[in-house]
């Protein structure tokens, strides 16, 4: 069957397909020749199969420049021709229908600008530290302890730790330990006799020699400008300065041999100067002082402290190549077990935390107080999803909506010989070019946009975005995922329809049963805007309550006042006497710490009773105060009394929940009982109601407070709040004024600073506060980019139904009747889509609170009111799109036949 | 001379040559295959020659048709003045530079 045989030796068409579209039609016969040839000689020597496969690869290695490069010369690859037309009649139709393109490019420019940001802070927050070379193997030791059968998730490491267990662990090579302080003084002292003061209330830390091994800040601008690595610090009283604290000091650079005193105890010799460290690192360090330092500085203690512990003292190890996390951790617990009592090791353990958690688990925290976790990420990116999936819907509905005006053209076009893929062609090069346009302006907007909203993101870039290639990368795929997305259904849909009827006009988009594609992409929106509103409506709702909650005590009108430690009791007296005089003034007040507060140190003692020999320790939390600090901060007592001027340390006042975990049933009966603590017994003289020592997102905390003077460190200032509200800032001026002048006379050498309370409070729910204000920005974007789609379908619905609604009024419909025709098919939808969204937003809403010890009842109208909210807003922008043809006179519309 | 051809140029354009009026993509690749067994790729061969073709070295017309190649001509190439003369200004500079190799007799 000779016929059969040529069949059966062909070789695969598909790469003929391939070849004759790559490549240049004046070469193509005589290439396509060779290759045939080579198969038909092949097919004998080396069989058909292998044939076939040389075949393929013979074809796809033409694919080369020298040949595809050809096609311009002869005949184009792209039809310029025909793209410039497509290009052109793009332009026409974008211009023609002004509206149209306009809600269009706003919509999609609003989304673009919107997803960049949210990318660019998605990346800001996920580049944390993550330059190090050894990053993925960088791990935090953590402390984990059971506590009255609680889990307590701590940063702190005892003082030995890393010092014993790289001597006890042969294979861990790199570890560092280094502790982290708030508001040290920094005094300079010059030859000329005139000392300069500095505070620096974050920054400051002592880092030992492997730091910058660990931690080298590859990938950042980060080197070293004087000193050197290795050496600088290794020996005690070292300290290496960044850039701008050099500047600041010394208004040099050139500062190696100077010397500065450390909160006017240690005086340090600056051996290094550094770069400024990156801004997205946890480690947001000004002052290094070198860990010798630190260990000098607390003597003999510093090898043999295995019990107390500070959080602001971390450690952190390279797991060495090869070794298990968990095989490290149980090599620790093991050297940990060797040098405590039992009852530690058990209750204690330490972990290891891997350095990217560092700034994702609220957990633990880091030195820069603010931790971002993975769901906000997470819900952040969903968003930046569903804005792109809200400006794509509104493209479609409104592409297709017009089809009916676009359909003669493209019939025309079809009937002229137009293929489909050109139909196609034509309408997504209209797209893209909306595209292009609203690309354009997103990225001349996001600049402005990003520099303003600097305190809403935290991500810090203040210039040049652009020159980041990652924002190049990120627009071209917004760019080319919208134009996929919402090009290509409006393209197929629109290029499918015969020639005949798309001339005639006959084909009708709504005549089908079921919900047609737009019904169902309008309830998607809807669903997506009332799940972020009910959600951003929810998060507001507990910010408020965090903000107003009764924390037990009043937090208005205090400034804090930092006294330098160990100054004398007459000079307390002396300063309190002064601010007392001061009208503005109402009370003055010393204790230890704040009450409560993002940044209040916090001291954990231990406290047993002692009428009962086998009760436990408890850990409570330590606070020295005077007897003016329950009145002052208006905190009541539920039983027994108050402090007096004359009392003393053998007295405490416990607060309820520590009076309960001591096992009294009521606050009276703990009145009069002694307790031990730090091994002096002491009588309960009264036991005050709960505050809230920490944020109201955790449980309450078991308080104490006693008088002991030698650790006052703080005056807690009232303020007379004057009738007049406008008066109240001159007011505020001034008192602060007077205190600061009055304090630099009692403290003479140490720097003022202050702070007010409410402050520090609201600083607890900074992060949360962050994100809701993202997530009010986000929903009014929603909301804008929702009824922009609206406003263009509706408006091009009201255009085609002018003779319809003429008709219906010359036949008795009023006014409310046609904006009823018109609205009614969405309030439908909104309804359907709040039906959907309310389970939605209740299980995520639900999630989130959850995270939270104390938070809001979800009441049945904290869905409700946005969802009426969006009825509303659709409503009001439906009826007003209409309106004028509502109010139309039908004669006008009428006699236009 | 303003142009230079490159090591491949230099054989597919002798290759061009040597087979006169026989010269076509397969041809070539096999008569280089055959004369100094060196295994080319048919594309390269094809780039090259257009590009040859570009320089006017070489001038190309259709073949008739045949049965084999599922019916598709061949373009056969061949060596025009310009490429003749190249090439043989090439071997003489080439030839000029081998006189001046210093004539050793490098023995064991």
């Amino acid at each position: 069957m000779p016929n059969n045989r040529p069949n059966t030796y062909a070789p695969p068409r598909w790469p003929q397909k391939v070849l004759a579209w790559f490549c240049p039609a004046r070469l193509y016969e005589t290439i396509s020749g060779d290759l045939l040839e080579k198969f038909e000689e092949e097919v004998v020597t080396l069989g058909l199969k292998k044939a076939k496969r040389n075949f393929t690869w013979n074809v796809l290695r033409f694919f080369r420049p020298g040949i595809v490069l050809r096609n311009k010369m002869s005949y184009p690859l792209f039809n310029t021709m025909l793209w410039s037309s497509f290009v052109k009649s793009a332009g026409r139709n974008v211009w023609k229908y002004k509206t149209n393109s306009l809600v269009n490019i706003l919509g999609l420019t609003l989304g673009i600008v919107c997803t960049l940001i949210i990318a660019m802070i998605i990346r800001y927050e996920s580049s944390f530290d993550s330059y190090h070379s050894t990053a993925h193997n960088i791990y935090r030791i953590v402390r984990v302890s059971q506590v009255e059968g609680q889990t307590e998730y701590r940063t702190g490491v005892v003082n030995p730790l890393a010092t014993i267990i790289s001597e006890e662990i042969p294979a861990l090579k790199n570890i560092t330990a280094m502790s982290y302080h708030r508001n040290s003084q920094f005094d300079i002292i010059e030859a000329k006799k005139n000392t300069r003061s500095f505070r620096e209330d974050e920054g400051c830390a002592f880092v030992d020699s492997s730091f910058f091994e660990i931690f080298d800040f590859k990938g950042t601008p980060f080197k070293w400008l004087a000193g050197n690595q290795e050496s600088a610090l290794t020996d005690p009283n070292t300290v290496v300065l960044t850039r701008s604290i050099a500047e600041k000091y010394f208004q040099s650079l050139d500062v190696l041999g100077r010397t500065l005193k450390f909160e006017k105890m240690l005086d340090l010799k600056v051996t290094g100067v550094i770069e400024d460290l990156p801004s997205n690192t946890d480690f947001p360090f000004k002052v290094l002082i070198s860990y010798a330092t630190f260990q000098q500085f607390q003597g003999d203690r510093f090898m043999t402290e295995w019990h107390a512990v500070s959080d602001v003292h971390q450690s952190y190890l390279v797991l060495p190549e090869g070794t298990d996390k968990v095989e490290m951790e149980r090599q620790i617990a093991q050297v940990h077990a060797t040098h405590v009592p039992k009852e530690l090791s058990e209750m204690r353990s330490y972990m290891l935390q891997p350095l990217h958690e560092v700034h994702n688990d609220p957990r633990f925290g880091n030195y820069n107080l603010r931790t971002v976790t993975p769901q906000s990420i997470w819900a952040l990116g969903i968003i930046g999803g569903f804005l792109l999936i809200m400006v794509c819907i509104n493209f479609i509905n409104l592409s297709t909506a017009h089809a009916i005006t676009r359909s003669k053209g493209i019939g025309i076009r079809k009937v002229l010989g137009s293929t489909r893929w050109q139909v196609v062609g034509q309408s997504m090069t209209e797209t893209l070019l909306i595209i292009i346009i609203a690309t354009a302006i997103a990225m001349l907007a996001s600049n402005l946009v990003l520099s303003q909203i600097q305190s809403l993101t935290r991500a810090k870039i203040t210039h040049a975005i652009y020159a980041d290639p990652f924002i190049w990368i990120c627009l071209v795929v917004l760019a080319v995922a919208i134009t996929l997305l919402a090009g290509l259904y409006p393209a197929l849909s629109l290029s499918q329809y015969r020639p005949i009827q798309a001339i005639k006009n006959t084909f009708d988009t709504k005549v089908r049963n079921g919900l047609t594609l737009r019904e169902i992409l309008l309830v998607t929106q809807f669903t997506i805007m009332q799940i972020l509103i009910i959600a951003t409506f929810i998060a507001v709702k507990q910010m408020h309550f965090f903000k107003n909650v009764d924390m037990g005590f009043n937090k208005d009108a205090v400034v804090n006042v930092e006294v330098p430690q160990g100054t004398s009791k007459d000079k307390l007296d002396a300063f309190q006497n002064d601010m007392l005089s001061f009208s503005s003034i109402d009370q003055v007040s010393f204790s230890l710490t704040l009450p409560s507060g993002l940044k209040r140190p916090k001291w954990i003692w231990e406290i047993r009773r002692k009428d009962d020999n086998g009760s436990e320790n408890l850990g409570f939390e330590y606070q020295s105060v005077d007897h003016n600090y329950l009145d002052l901060y208006d905190i009541g007592l539920l039983a027994g009394r108050n402090f007096t001027e004359s009392s003393d340390r053998d007295q405490i006042i416990i607060n309820q929940t520590l009076s309960s975990k001591l096992g009294f049933t009521t606050p009276e009966e703990a009145i009069d009982k002694k307790v031990i603590v730090m091994d002096e017994t002491i009588t309960i003289i009264g036991v005050i109601q709960d505050i809230y020592t920490n944020s109201v997102k955790n449980e309450l905390a078991k308080v104490a407070l006693m008088v002991w003077p030698d650790n006052y460190r703080l005056a807690s200032i009232k303020l007379n709040i004057p009738d007049d509200a406008s008066a109240m800032y001159d007011d505020l001026e001034q008192s602060l004024a007077y205190i600061e002048q009055k304090w630099n006379n009692h403290f003479d050498g140490s720097v003022f600073s202050y702070s007010f309370l409410d402050d520090n409070v609201q600083a607890f729910y900074e992060e949360e506060a962050r994100i809701t204000n993202l997530f009010q920005v986000f929903s009014l974007v929603f909301l804008v980019i929702g009824c922009l789609g609206l406003y263009g379908l509706v408006s091009f619905i009201a255009q085609k139904k002018t003779k319809e609604v003429a008709v219906r009024k010359v036949l008795g419909a009023s006014i409310s009747q046609i904006l009823l025709l018109f609205s009614k098919d969405y309030m439908k939808q909104i309804a359907f889509a709040f039906v959907i969204a309310v389970p939605v937003a209740y299980y995520f809403m639900s999630e989130w609170l959850n995270g939270f010890a104390h938070q809001i009842i979800l009441h049945w109208w904290y869905f409700v009111l946005p969802g009426v909210f969006v009825l509303f807003t659709a409503l009001l922008s439906v009826s007003g799109t209409t309106w004028r043809s509502a109010i139309a006179n039908p004669t006008e519309s009428l006699r236009n036949e | 001379m303003k142009e230079y051809l490159g090591e491949f140029e230099e054989l597919v354009l002798t290759i061009v040559g040597i087979l006169h009026e026989e010269a076509y993509g397969n041809a070539i690749v096999m008569e280089i295959k055959d004369r100094i067994g060196r295994e080319v790729n048919l594309s390269a061969v094809h780039v090259t020659l257009y590009r040859l073709e570009d320089k006017k070295y070489l001038k190309s017309v259709m073949g008739g048709v045949t049965k084999a190649r599922g019916g598709r001509r061949k373009r056969i190439f061949t060596i025009t003045n310009t490429g003749l003369a190249v090439l043989r200004s090439m071997k003489a500079a080439r030839i000029d530079l081998w006189k001046l190799m210093p004539q050793l007799n490098y023995a064991q």
